[in-house]
């Protein structure tokens, strides 16, 4: 006993934990993505005063934001199953090859938006037998289909040619869907607020959400709990295709186009803002608001750099360090979190 | 239980005064001494103020009921928490580890329960082993695998054991996981070795190959604490047995434990005899296996299962047990043999189809078949209750929460589970109280066969009785136990079979069942 006594200890001074402290940090930890959000728009408007005025924020929401979004959306919902879905990129360009070349050949708007979506829905259900029927990972398997999307568009496609629509064949709903706008609100965001409000219902209010994220922890527990798990697996592929269909088809309506390869561009933005989305909230899985901040964090940081002059070729090694700084932070503050 | 005969290799009773000089012979000395350990999680307080020493060449046996803190106290002796309050000395030094990693150079060498993180599918047994040599920063950037063998044989010889270096990690059984665990642990020189339930999932002839191996152990003067919830385990091996209860030292004993008086100092009230009595069974069959072969060349098995009746089947692991299970919840097919469920033919395609006929499983590890991640939407209580009955309880899809909290609020009162309520987390349970919740979820739904794979994984002695009650409650269905403890299986069950080699018979006794009546109040 007297051994303990005359040993030179001290108690775990730096290591106690203040409850006020660890509260705090559960909250930074927690909503650390907003922060960031806000810290960086304080940022770039104290930098720049044309960051903080409603034609850029405009710019920003319709131009960086609205497509990012809905392929990011669709990104989510695979993430969230515990996969990913790297040919959102084939759904995109496959939907927009479809709806424009339908209208080209002269079929009515609604007609070409279905013919776009079930363009898309093909790679969905595509993946999703892959991945179930042959056992092949998600990342695999969808980068597979990227490559087997290349293919389909260059012979598809005159070899890989834009296709455009003359403006005397662009129908006027077609303008509507891109230009127009509804209570001063572009109608772009519409689009992004309905489809983030039925992700957001299906992922978090509905039995498919609760078990397509049972399946993302652990699929063996799901699987031995009666799910049935590649029933829903092919589910998640294939709205994830939709989705990002619909993606396909406000851009080629954007530009009255179909421009090949265009749906890479989103792809790792998706990606990225998925896996940022993560760190939001306090449970670390893939979640809709959370990937929401990450698109917008992408956006604002890309817009912000332009603004405040930085090298355009440059750009992207801002955006990578954002994504550095916040998925360190957060999982610095979760190893933390952990220990004390 | 195999009895080692051994007297305690200390010559003094611990808890006597030790030299009052420092510079103690660390041969025969305190190699862990603990002084007022406190910590709280929030408003709890799951240790407050624990005293504890441990000597070389001694076992101690750390006792304690659902939640009494033992958990607690290892993961700080293990470097995982830290302590708020208290200090730890580690072989005549202050030991203030930041990190596991601190803990195992300091001497001390834990083996948690979960020996799920010890190895990764893919690597080999022999990797496994050398995982922690590989992540040293000492280590060679290529080893070849003669020498990764080479090395990871002389880990298993200095251990004593023997295990297949070739296979697969992930083909491991939890009984060599867990020899995996100790065999690396040991390696890294350890003064102080910390066993959490090393028995939980080994047999009886892998538990005394386990004892062999402590024994031998605390020969060479390593100090071992030791947590089980098998009193016949810690009969054989303890030196002395620390209990604890509400996050103190409630009960303090060296060698002749009484066991007796341990108990009901850990669970606050002297522990009734019980045994699983005789009872009339109804004679209408439930399920019906006829001529049923696991392989195409094993054995036929005939069973019959009557309803309101339990059913256990022991044996060694890898005789069969869990793969019969498996394989009645549609997991697996039968060689050949059919099955029949209330007399009509019954042959699921998988567990969705079990499931909805009415059989259901609860697997071996509860955390690799029941449990979904605590920070994951469905890591709760109630998430864990309603996953399989998502479609039977929301036709419409839309998930209700009421309707989750009563179903898991009824099974948190009638198993009487410790929790803060419906929404509780998984990770804020203790073992026992988890093991009802897997009860609670199959019972939740009146199921015509229940089957439960070593249903008493890491439960205490308290959650047990109230776990067996629940089990023998379920007059409606029959209930099939898989278990490598013979001694649980005498105190569930109606009837037992013994299964071997994919093959099934009556059981007739067993000659590895203690007789002794310390060993025997395990069965209490």
């Amino acid at each position: 006993m007297t051994v303990i006594t005359s040993s030179p200890t001290s108690p775990h001074q730096g290591q106690r934990p203040d409850r006020r402290d660890s509260t705090f940090r559960r909250y930074l930890l927690q909503y650390g993505l907003l922060i960031a959000l806000l810290g960086v728009s304080a940022f770039f408007a104290a930098m720049s005063p044309t960051f903080l005025t409603t034609a850029n924020f405009a710019s920003i929401l319709v131009n960086s934001f609205a497509l990012p979004a809905i392929i990011a959306i669709a990104m989510t919902l695979a993430v969230g199953s515990g996969g990913i879905d790297l040919s959102v990129a084939t759904a995109v360009d496959l939907a927009s090859l479809a709806f424009v070349g339908t209208l080209a050949a002269g079929w009515p708007v609604p007609g070409a938006i279905l013919a776009g979506l079930g363009a898309a829905a093909l790679t969905g259900i595509f993946n999703g037998l892959l991945i179930t029927g042959l056992n092949i990972t998600p990342f695999l398997a969808t980068l597979g289909t990227l490559f087997i999307g290349r293919s389909v568009q260059q012979v598809l496609a005159n070899g890989g040619n834009p296709v455009y629509l003359s403006s005397s064949k662009l129908p006027a709903a077609v303008k509507f869907l891109a230009h127009g706008s509804f209570l001063g609100v572009p109608l772009p965001l519409y689009v992004v607020g309905f489809i983030a409000l039925v992700a957001f219902i299906l992922l978090e209010l509905t039995i498919f959400g609760r078990g397509v994220r049972a399946i993302g922890a652990r699929p063996q527990v799901a699987y031995f709990s009666g799910l049935r798990v590649r029933r829903d697996i092919v589910w998640i592929y294939l709205l994830s295709a939709a989705i990002s269909g619909v993606a396909g088809i406000l851009l080629s309506a954007t530009v009255s186009a179909y421009i090949p390869y265009s749906g890479n561009a989103f792809l790792l933005n998706a990606i990225g803002a998925a896996f940022i989305g993560t760190t939001f909230g306090a449970r670390g899985h893939a979640n809709i608001i959370g990937t929401i901040l990450g698109v917008l964090l992408l956006a604002i940081v890309a817009n912000g750099l332009l603004l405040v002059g930085w090298n355009f070729y440059w750009q992207q090694v801002g955006t990578g360090a954002f994504i550095f700084l916040i998925l360190a932070f957060s999982f610095a503050s979760k190893r933390r979190q952990q220990r004390a | 239980m195999t009895a080692t005969g051994e007297s305690p290799t200390t010559g003094e009773s611990p808890t006597t005064g030790e030299s009052p000089t420092t510079g103690e012979s660390p041969a025969t000395g305190v190699r862990l001494a603990a002084q007022g350990i406190a910590k709280s999680f929030g408003a709890t307080q799951a240790l407050g103020g624990v005293d504890l020493q441990v000597r070389s060449g001694e076992i101690l046996a750390l006792m304690g009921a659902n939640g009494a803190g033992k958990s607690t106290l290892v993961n700080i002796l293990a470097g995982v928490l830290a302590p708020d309050q208290g200090r730890i000395i580690v072989n005549g030094a202050a030991f203030q580890p930041r990190s596991p990693r601190d803990a195992v150079s300091a001497g001390i060498a834990t083996v948690h329960q979960s020996t799920d993180r010890i190895g990764v599918p893919g690597l080999t047994t022999a990797d496994a082993l050398l995982l922690d040599r590989f992540a040293s920063r000492r280590s060679a950037l290529f080893l070849s695998r003669r020498a990764v063998r080479r090395q990871a044989a002389a880990i298993i010889a200095r251990a004593g054991i023997s295990l297949p270096l070739a296979r697969d990690f992930g083909d491991l059984g939890p009984a060599d996981r867990q020899l995996v665990a100790i065999a690396r642990a040991i390696s890294a020189d350890a003064s102080v070795l910390i066993l959490d339930e090393p028995t939980a999932s080994l047999s009886q002839t892998e538990a005394a190959r386990l004892f062999d191996l402590l024994t031998g152990l605390k020969a060479r003067g390593l100090a071992i604490i030791y947590i089980s919830h098998r009193l016949g385990d810690l009969a054989t091996l303890a030196d002395r047995a620390v209990v604890l209860r509400g996050g103190r030292v409630v009960h303090d004993a060296a060698r002749p434990i009484d066991f007796t008086a341990a108990v009901t100092a850990m669970i606050g009230r002297p522990l009734a005899h019980a045994h699983a009595a005789a009872r009339d069974i109804a004679p209408e069959v439930v399920f019906h296996l006829r001529q049923a072969r696991l392989g195409a060349d094993t054995a036929p098995i005939d069973l019959d299962l009557h309803a309101g009746e339990v059913v256990a089947i022991t044996g060694p692991l890898g005789a069969g047990k869990s793969r019969l299970l498996k394989t009645i919840f549609g997991l697996h097919r039968f060689a050949s043999g059919k099955m029949e469920l209330d007399g009509r033919r019954y042959m699921p395609g998988g567990p969705a189809q079990a499931i909805a006929a009415g059989v259901v499983l609860a697997g071996e590890d509860r955390h690799r078949t029941s449990f979904l991640p605590a920070d994951w939407p469905g890591g709760t209580i109630a998430g864990t209750i309603s996953l399989p009955y998502l479609q039977r309880w929301f036709p419409h899809g839309w998930l209700r929460r009421e309707v989750e909290d009563r179903a898991a609020e009824a099974g948190i009162r009638r198993l009487g589970i410790r929790a803060s309520g419906p929404r509780a987390t998984l990770d804020t349970l203790s073992g026992g109280n988890q093991q009802k919740v897997v009860l609670a979820r199959w019972q939740a739904e009146p199921a015509r066969l229940l089957l439960l794979d070593e249903p008493f994984q890491g439960v205490d002695i308290g959650a047990r009785a109230d776990i067996i009650a629940a089990i023998r409650d379920n007059r409606l269905g029959a209930t099939l136990i898989a278990t490598s403890d013979s001694e649980e299986a005498l105190e569930i069950a109606d009837r037992i079979f013994t299964m071997e080699h994919h093959g099934l018979r009556p059981w007739a006794g067993d000659n590895l069942l203690p007789t002794t009546p310390t060993a025997r109040s395990e069965v209490a």
